[in-house]
């Protein structure tokens, strides 16, 4: 006797249609997010690495990610500190990964010390106040780090900064203050 | 001590980058040495400020958001599944599936086809030929023990690992060991020997003495003829009317 299995084809389909309608609503919403956040992750990116290549990279590798896992974050509305943290998490990884390559390649080679422009004493002189204040930011703690980078990208205000990592506003403050603190000491 | 006091105020003011408080104002209207370190270091502070600005503000590239846009193009679950549905991605996985299932069952169905001892067991002891032959002469049975031993998976045993006791016949039957390539051959020719002896053997079974006891049948009871002529017969028959009238 010919077994019979019992099936429902219109279900499926009706599943089918419900899921992509939802994949297509999930993009979409992505989509107009990317647009606003796209800029800023490259900039938080683009603060640690000071390289836009290596941002673009780094930025592009984020927003990915945060759309692999766009259906998982509850909370929509932390979509921006989401990216934000997701992208400083990256870029420092990068940060690390480049300076430890970086000092092998500087152990084995031993390259000479490039000479300051000697036409334009006033880009010298700026030049060597960046790559100061670089290594300084360099070792500032990541929170301070990051407070200060998201102060300075976009003109956010400390409030916007404290929105956007969730943490108090008298929180960023202090963060702010010991961060150009410790800034200003090693510059002075 | 004291403009030491109002220098380290100071500092933490530009720090916070906020406005001084009246008695530190009026100090550092006063003392021209703390209001010399504040603005210097208020100036620090605001080029720490705008290199860090210009820094973080920098230009985006313009290939930026349409190159992350067509990464999410691939990534998105329609592209995935244009990947799974796509025919030369699952149809060698479908080819390789279906010519393995085809080599197991071709081995599967070749197995089935000969009979294992087990089988020739059983058709041994619920054929009344094989019975009937046990029973009258052990000795002349021969061909399902030889069938018995030479079955796939007990004669690869056998070969390979004799000390296993692989093949579960009786103590009288005779083992037989063939090599693997042989065993085929010998097993189909075991097997039509044995059907071309249980015709013989039907024929040449003894049966037992209680299975044909004779008949007892008993002698019919025929009285004895008196024969005499028939002339004789005719006169009495005369005589007798006679005797009635």
């Amino acid at each position: 006797m010919q077994e019979l299995v019992l099936i429902q084809p219109g279900r499926t389909a009706e599943t089918d249609l419900q899921r992509g309608a939802t994949e297509a609503a999930l993009r979409r919403e992505f989509e107009e997010r990317l647009a606003e956040c796209g800029p800023l992750a490259f900039r938080v990116a683009r603060g640690v690495l000071r390289n836009t290549a290596d941002a673009e990279d780094v930025a592009q590798d984020a927003i990915l990610r945060a759309y692999r896992r766009f259906d998982k974050l509850r909370d929509r509305g932390r979509f921006k500190a989401w990216l934000v943290r997701i992208t400083f998490r990256l870029a420092l990884d990068r940060a690390k990964s480049f300076n430890r390559r970086q000092h092998r390649e500087t152990l084995w080679s031993q390259p000479e010390r490039k000479p300051a422009p000697s036409t334009a004493e006033d880009l010298a002189v700026a030049n060597q106040f960046r790559s100061r204040l670089d290594r300084a930011v360099d070792q500032l703690p990541e929170k301070q780090r990051l407070v200060l980078l998201l102060s300075a990208i976009e003109g956010h205000s400390l409030e916007e900064v404290a929105t956007l990592l969730n943490i108090p506003m008298g929180t960023v403050k202090s963060r702010l203050f010991f961060a150009r603190k410790q800034l200003a000491e090693k510059l002075r | 001590m004291i403009c030491n006091h109002y220098k380290q105020a100071s500092l933490e003011v530009a720090a916070r980058g906020a406005e001084p408080d009246p008695q530190l104002l009026a100090h550092l209207q006063a003392c021209s040495s703390c209001r010399s370190a504040f603005e210097s270091e208020r100036s620090l502070l605001g080029s720490i400020d705008a290199c860090l600005r210009s820094s973080a503000n920098s230009e985006i590239p313009s290939s930026f958001i349409p190159t992350v846009r067509a990464q999410l193009q691939q990534e998105s679950p329609a592209a995935q599944g244009e990947r799974i549905t796509n025919p030369l991605l699952w149809l060698p996985a479908i080819a390789a599936t279906a010519i393995i299932l085809f080599i197991f069952a071709s081995q599967d169905r070749r197995v089935k086809s000969q009979p294992t001892d087990e089988q020739f067991a059983t058709k041994r002891i619920e054929s009344p030929v094989a019975t009937a032959t046990t029973a009258a002469s052990p000795s002349q049975v021969t061909t399902a023990p030889i069938s018995a031993v030479v079955g796939k998976r007990f004669a690869s045993k056998a070969t390979i690992k004799p000390d296993k006791k692989p093949v579960r016949v009786s103590g009288s039957d005779p083992e037989i060991l063939v090599p693997p390539d042989q065993e085929i051959l010998l097993a189909r020719y075991a097997d039509q020997f044995r059907q071309h002896h249980q015709s013989s053997a039907t024929l040449l079974t003894e049966v037992a003495p209680d299975q044909t006891a004779q008949l007892q049948v008993p002698l019919i009871q025929i009285a004895e003829l008196e024969v005499k002529p028939l002339a004789d017969t005719q006169r009495d028959v005369q005589q007798n009317d006679l005797h009635e009238k």
